[in-house]
């Protein structure tokens, strides 16, 4: 892209004889500059243009995160919502596979970047959008996976968004650092873990890398709390079989006790890993638990596919568990007054 | 999306012995039981047991029994309140528009059901 700076500074060292024209490395400095202001424009300009803006993190890996804020923003675009989804996750991008945009390319114009778009109209920044083969590593030291954050924030047309969902590689390292300062008007972070007591000790490096940064916590999602099965119960000539009791041995020798409704269906949630850890965090910490995504394996089928599981079951339990988890989240993002006046006597 | 601009803020709350009167910022000052707080506590356990007539009237009933203090309030963000009150649930965090909600007698959860993570 042209660059439309002329530079007038004749005290500067280097350049023509008479000081009129620049050097080469100012030049170069003077356009670094220049984009870097551009940039920075932009991002206070995002501030304005995306009302929320909500960080995705959780202090481990493998807890579901990219599902979790993929699901985030499926549920929230199918309320109507104009949503965002930034894959911040620069060695590990995986939310363009779980979105079916695979393979797809950025459209660059006049040196602004147009995300992709995904089911229910989500626009898509990822890193995997700009590697040759899915299997490339990207080995970047830190400074240069900052720029390339900076960019997905500056330098990307988002337009206007009710919601932009950032999706963060596990941890508290540099990447939710960069985002923090770099982004203004943050809503705040939702924590992802997993059910086991263990997932604490991690939602708490979470909770306090955002209270470190002043920054809010809406909450945290225990995703793969129980599995969930079900059934039909029938006599022997096949009759249904309804308020009946139906008996399910469950890990660790727990029994579970269903009554089948008027179809003769039963649904059970088995905890198959410990249950209670993101409300027992929430619990412990003082932060909303806005709610549980239940284990279902079609999540990763559909996460492999590339047709997520809201767009595929639009009334499943994945479907009806996220849209529950964006109501909770709604009600704390509304309730925007900050009551910090209030005396409690 | 709807957003809730109209919520007035919460200016003072001042603990009583079975109940407590919030002063909202547009005048209005209500009276809101503690036994209300804990029936309407939004946490996942006792939300599930105002789904149905049974679990409710027993949710009801052992709130009775509970012996009142006057709770630990403390602030959770900027958004909500919590009640730690020396016996029945501490778990739930009510936010400002709970809160309110309760003072004007209405249902905080809209009469729909807890969807306990996906039922």
């Amino acid at each position: 892209m042209s660059n439309p700076i002329s530079i007038h500074n004749p005290s500067d060292s280097g350049g023509d004889s008479k000081g009129n024209t620049p050097s080469a490395e100012q030049q170069k400095q003077m356009e670094a500059a220049y984009s870097q202001m551009k940039r920075r424009m932009a991002m206070e300009k995002l501030s304005s243009s995306i009302k929320h803006k909500i960080m995705v993190m959780s202090g481990k890996g493998g807890v579901g995160k990219s599902t979790v804020s993929t699901g985030l923003a499926l549920a929230l675009a199918k309320q109507g919502n104009k949503v965002g989804i930034m894959d911040i996750d620069i060695t590990g991008p995986n939310v363009p596979k779980m979105l079916g945009l695979e393979n797809h390319r950025l459209h660059v114009d006049e040196g602004r970047i147009h995300p992709a778009k995904g089911p229910s109209d989500v626009k898509v920044i990822s890193m995997a959008f700009l590697l040759e083969a899915e299997d490339t590593p990207v080995v970047w030291r830190g400074p240069i996976k900052l720029g390339a954050i900076q960019q997905f924030i500056g330098d990307v047309e988002w337009g206007s968004l009710d919601y932009l969902i950032i999706d963060f590689p596990p941890g508290t390292s540099d990447e939710p650092l960069t985002v923090a300062q770099s982004l203004q008007n943050i809503d705040g972070i939702v924590i992802v873990t997993t059910p086991q007591e263990i997932a604490l000790l991690d939602s708490r490096k979470s909770i306090n890398f955002a209270k470190s940064l002043k920054m809010n916590v809406l909450g945290i999602v225990e995703n793969m709390s129980g599995y969930s099965i079900n059934g039909t119960a029938s006599d022997i000539d096949g009759n249904m079989l309804s308020n009946t009791v139906v008996k399910v041995n469950g890990p660790g020798g727990k029994v579970h006790e269903v009554v089948t409704n008027e179809e003769g269906q039963w649904n059970v949630s088995l905890d198959i890993f410990k249950t209670g850890g993101g409300e027992k965090a929430s619990e412990d910490y003082s932060v909303p638990f806005l709610g549980r995504i239940p284990f279902d394996p079609g999540i990763v089928r559909s996460g492999d596919d590339g047709v997520h599981r809201i767009i595929a079951e639009p009334e499943g339990i994945s479907a009806m568990a996220f849209s529950n988890v964006v109501e909770n989240l709604n009600d704390i993002l509304n309730s925007n007054n900050d009551n910090s006046e209030l005396e409690i006597i | 999306m709807s957003e809730n601009n109209d919520l007035p803020q919460l200016n003072r709350l001042e603990r009583k012995d079975e109940s407590m009167l919030l002063t909202w910022s547009n005048k209005l000052e209500f009276e809101l039981s503690y036994r209300t707080i804990l029936y309407w506590c939004p946490c996942a356990k006792c939300s599930p047991l105002r789904d149905y007539e049974d679990t409710a009237s027993e949710l009801k009933t052992e709130i009775g029994k509970i012996s009142l203090n006057k709770p630990k309030v403390s602030k959770v963000g900027r958004y909500a309140l919590k009640f730690e009150f020396s016996e029945g649930c501490n778990s739930g965090i009510f936010t400002f528009e709970r809160l309110y909600r309760l003072c004007n007698e209405e249902n905080p959860d809209d009469g729909k059901p807890y969807v306990h993570g996906a039922w």
